[in-house]
């Protein structure tokens, strides 16, 4: 999967404003300054200034609560569309701890986390996915509370290339019964294949030449195709065009319903799209292949 | 933002595990200065209401409903209302908040709740100053503070340990010290009360009163109250000089002495010698008169001159006043004016014959005004007069009872007999009333002045000299002088009589014991310390903050311009720092850097290192990746991980280090 790039938080990425909780801290503040006036208390106006500072200096905390931290994200296991995708962002403190960041992302809410000094730590992003294809880490903002709670200090939205592989959605049965019982019990274009010889059938045009029995038509015997059966396995092809009426995505869906019943089934099994050829085979890597095949066709508007 | 009721009530669990007891025990520890001013039963319903949140916590009790809520908020304030009659002010609003407060810990649903809460505490912090700004209760309430900043970061950071708020807290604080001093100095200080200050913000307060009766002095003579403190830049000098003149009182009964003459008339007087420079720090007394020495070479602004020469303040003194004052102890008055010469003579209509008759006789047989106040102090001594802490009672005529019936007084009986006396004989007197006397702390050079140290002398105007003062208490009980009213006290304790031991016996009788001594000494640098404070921090106003700005070069400060320039102290300070950081590149150590180098000349040949790999699996993945850069991996690992965890990690092998992975380079394919 594909390593996702960083972003580094500079002073310029940075923002901190007061939060609600902020505003409420700053009546507070201007009630305490009339009592003090008022009553012409110097350790009340005392009270009130160091207040009124430590919000000023709590500022600067919060800005080095993210300063300089390093963000990445890597997408996560290929999912199939409608399943939540992971997304790790990953989090890399070169410096000093790091205190109740919280990841403010629109799908989630997660809960605050600190990052120890000269460590990283990762969290999961869970982001519901409905369409194939690439699935692109959603723009992040980091985003912290620290030190009072009366101010947000948040990153400038980061946009990171980290993406996700999203499948099509699987088929469910009943679909792929409706569409199955359209063309026929027998998997329509799929051509049993194997390695052990076992005879010779009159030649039909369409034949692969390779399996032409030359030596019988040399012996002037006629033309004779050689047939042969898969021993362990039957070998069968997915193809495009089996499907021919349907709707593209409908097809991709079918697709990749046939692939993960061959491969369950522990068939081999090709895959024909438009544009892309999968030999026969099996196996996770296979299914992989064939799967990212149907993720990243693109059909013709 | 919407937040569904799972995600409120986890957020409430989340508060309430991080900050739940310290939000309480800040609360519970803001309200104990306060506790012996609110009423009894307010106290209990707190305590009830605080037990009743713990055993919420602790044994899960129900929360009561928001009917129950909101009855007990309502008759909680009507009985606040009953009892002051107010809602507003010191008393009732310190009432009213702790009540909020407690009631508020009922209903700590939400995070904003909790934060709301700690942001009450900080109030009631503030409210326990506008009662006493004694230094243990300033130390008390800032712990109290550094507690209720960490309440608040635990808030926040809802997994901080204990001591990691507690000092975060505390290091917050101190780094906004600087900034609150800017605040503290240049923050404008307005002249008076925004509202007027409320009645209650000075009940309770003693001090001389502005008539004198027999017993008003004595009153005081039991309150160890500090009346005022004077700092000497130089010599502080001796008892015999320590006259504080508050109050010149010309008119009288025959019982009560008033003040009488307002307006001061102008005054020719020589003054010798250069004057003697102080500062007077006086309690707060709500009371105009300012009690001075001597003579006052100067008026400090603020304050205005009565007749007399006594000093007072435009308004009466309600906070701290620091003045800066000087006295002449040695002068000569030229002219008595006609009128001081007209109320210094005014006779009671309450004056009896004897009375009259014995003045007459010292006249008749004196040749000069001076012989006729000596032949009255003579006779004080001779006539058998004791000086009493405990004056007997006195009837109607308190100067006759006093001269030839009881004999035995405090100051004021002295004073008010020997002035009507002189007045009798024909010569100007007048009752002068303030302090005599004082402590002498080292520590710090200046003297206390306590309510008990009040005194009430006499003056007359001998021609030549002008009004000049005479003490008649000194001439019976000239220890009263020397040794202040804790010494007579000490020496009638001990059985010594007045007027007549000899000093080296006073001294024994006077000497302190061990124990004591150090209770003494404990007692003033305690009253050093707390002096410094009221100095310094307590008394900076409006006329301190002008003069400073002045010594800065400052000289014409408007509020505007004073918030303008804390506004731009504030950015520069935060411009520095945010430059400061941008300058300031995080550099991992060595090691660390080159490693990353190494990482990133392996992820040119496509093997990059993941968020989480440890250093081990990813040299293993690269040597099965690229077999022919096996060795190369495992040794710099085996390095790095050497450096960066074996502990030996010497600038040497650092560099050693940096250097082979500078050497390292591999080739793609």
């Amino acid at each position: 999967m594909a390593q996702g790039a960083e972003a580094v938080l500079g002073t310029r990425q940075i923002y901190i404003l007061p939060n609600r909780h902020g505003l409420l801290f700053a009546l507070v503040l201007v009630t305490l300054a009339l009592a003090a006036v008022n009553y012409n208390n110097a350790l009340a106006y005392l009270l009130t200034f160091l207040l009124a500072s430590m919000a000023v200096v709590s500022l600067l905390h919060a800005q080095r609560n993210l300063l300089k931290l390093r963000v990445s994200a890597a997408g996560g296991d290929p999912v199939f569309a409608g399943e939540p995708a992971a997304l790790r962002v990953c989090l890399h403190n070169d410096s000093g701890a790091r205190y109740a960041l919280r990841l403010e992302s629109a799908p989630a809410r997660l809960a605050p986390f600190d990052v120890p000094a000269r460590d990283t730590r990762c969290v999961v992003l869970s982001i519901p996915t409905r369409k194939r294809g690439w699935l692109d880490c959603p723009p992040l903002t980091l985003a912290s509370v620290y030190p009072l709670g009366i101010t947000r200090a948040w990153s400038r939205r980061l946009t990171l290339p980290a993406r996700c592989l999203v499948y099509p959605k699987p088929a469910d049965e009943a679909s792929w019964q409706t569409a199955a019982g359209t063309e026929g019990e027998s998997q329509p274009g799929a051509m049993q294949d194997g390695d052990d010889f076992t005879g010779l059938r009159a030649y039909q045009a369409g034949d692969a030449p390779a399996r032409i029995s030359w030596k019988t038509l040399a012996r002037g015997q006629g033309l004779y195709t050689k047939e042969f059966r898969a021993p362990r396995a039957e070998s069968i092809w997915l193809d495009w065009d089996a499907f021919t009426p349907l709707a593209a995505e409908t097809r991709l869906s079918l697709l990749c319903r046939a692939t993960l019943d061959a491969e369950d089934s522990g068939l081999t099994y090709g895959l024909r799209l438009p544009g892309v050829v999968l030999e026969p085979d099996n196996g996770a890597l296979h299914r992989h292949r064939c799967l990212e095949a149907l993720a990243l066709h693109e059909t013709v508007a | 933002m919407k937040l569904s009721p799972e995600v409120l009530s986890q957020e409430n669990a989340l508060a309430e595990r991080a900050a739940g007891y310290w939000l309480l025990g800040a609360a519970v520890v803001a309200l104990l200065p306060h506790v012996p001013r609110l009423p009894v039963w307010l106290s209990a319903v707190l305590a009830a209401l605080f037990a009743w949140r713990f055993l919420m916590v602790q044994r899960a009790w129900p929360a009561p409903n928001r009917w129950w809520r909101w009855s007990l908020t309502a008759l909680l304030v009507f009985l606040i209302y009953r009892q002051y009659g107010t809602l507003f002010g010191r008393d009732a609003g310190s009432a009213l908040l702790a009540a909020m407060l407690a009631l508020k810990f009922l209903e700590l649903q939400r995070l904003r709740d909790y934060v709301l809460s700690v942001l009450l505490v900080y109030f009631l912090i503030v409210l326990g100053f506008l009662y006493s700004q004694a230094v243990w209760l300033v130390v008390y309430l800032v712990a109290v503070f550094v507690l209720t900043t960490a309440t608040l970061v635990r808030l926040a950071v809802p997994g901080a340990r204990a001591r990691f708020a507690l000092r975060l807290a505390g290091v917050l604080m101190l780094q906004a010290l600087p900034l609150m001093l800017a605040m503290h100095l240049l923050f404008p200080r307005l002249q008076g009360a925004l509202w007027g200050l409320p009645q209650d913000a000075h009940a309770g307060l003693t001090g001389l009163s502005e008539e004198m009766a027999p017993g008003s002095v004595h009153e005081l003579s039991l309150s160890e109250d500090v009346a005022f403190r004077a700092h000497f830049q130089g010599v502080v000098p001796p008892p015999a000089q320590r006259y504080w003149r508050a109050l010149v009182l010309w008119s009288t009964d025959g019982q009560r002495w008033t003040r009488g003459l307002a307006t001061h008339a102008r005054l020719d007087y020589e003054a010798q010698g250069s004057p003697i420079a102080y500062t007077l720090t006086p309690e707060p007394a709500n009371k105009p008169w300012l009690p001075a020495l001597d003579l006052p070479a100067q008026i400090p602004s603020g304050t205005r001159l009565r007749s007399g020469h006594v000093l007072e303040t435009a308004a009466p003194m309600r906070g701290r006043l620091s003045l800066e004052m000087s006295a002449y102890t040695r002068y000569r008055m030229l002219a008595l004016p006609e009128s001081e010469r007209r109320a210094g003579l005014q006779r009671p209509d309450l004056i009896s014959t004897r009375v009259q008759e014995l003045a007459a006789g010292w006249r008749r047989s004196a040749r000069s005004d001076a012989e006729v106040v000596r032949a009255a102090l003579a006779h004080f001594r001779a006539e058998k007069f004791y000086y009493t802490l405990e004056p007997p009672a006195l009837e109607d005529d308190p100067v006759d009872e006093f001269l030839f019936e009881t004999r035995r007084g405090f100051c004021e009986h002295f004073a008010a007999a020997f002035v009507t006396l002189m007045r009798s004989a024909g010569i100007p007197a007048r009752v002068v009333t303030g302090y005599q006397g004082g402590e002498f702390n080292p520590s710090g050079n200046y003297l206390i002045v306590r309510q008990l140290d009040a005194h009430a002398w006499a003056e007359v105007w001998l021609p030549g000299q002008g009004w000049a003062r005479v003490d008649p208490t000194a001439a019976v009980a000239p220890e009263r002088i020397e040794y202040g009213t804790e010494g007579i006290r000490r020496l009638l304790a001990r059985g010594a009589v007045l007027g007549g031991l000899p000093s080296e016996a006073l001294r024994d009788l006077l000497a302190l014991g061990a124990l004591e001594q150090v209770r003494q000494q404990l007692r003033l640098s305690w009253d050093a310390a707390n002096t410094a404070w009221q100095r310094w921090v307590l008394g900076y106003d409006r006329a301190r903050q002008r003069e400073l700005l002045a010594q800065l070069g400052f000289e014409d400060v408007n509020p505007l311009r004073l918030l303008g320039a804390l506004a731009l102290l504030i950015s520069l300070v935060m411009g520095a720092y945010v430059v400061a950081t941008r300058r300031r590149a995080p550099r991992p150590d060595p090691v660390q850097r080159a490693y990353f180098d190494f990482c990133r000349k392996l992820a040119h040949l496509g093997l990059v290192r993941a968020p989480q790999e440890g250093a081990l699996s990813f040299a293993e993945r690269g040597a099965r990746r690229h077999p022919q850069l096996s060795d190369a991996i495992h040794a710099i690992t085996q390095f790095y991980l050497r450096l960066r965890y074996g502990g030996n990690a010497d600038a040497e092998s650092q560099r050693e280090f940096a250097r082979r992975v500078a050497a390292f380079r591999p080739r793609h394919g």
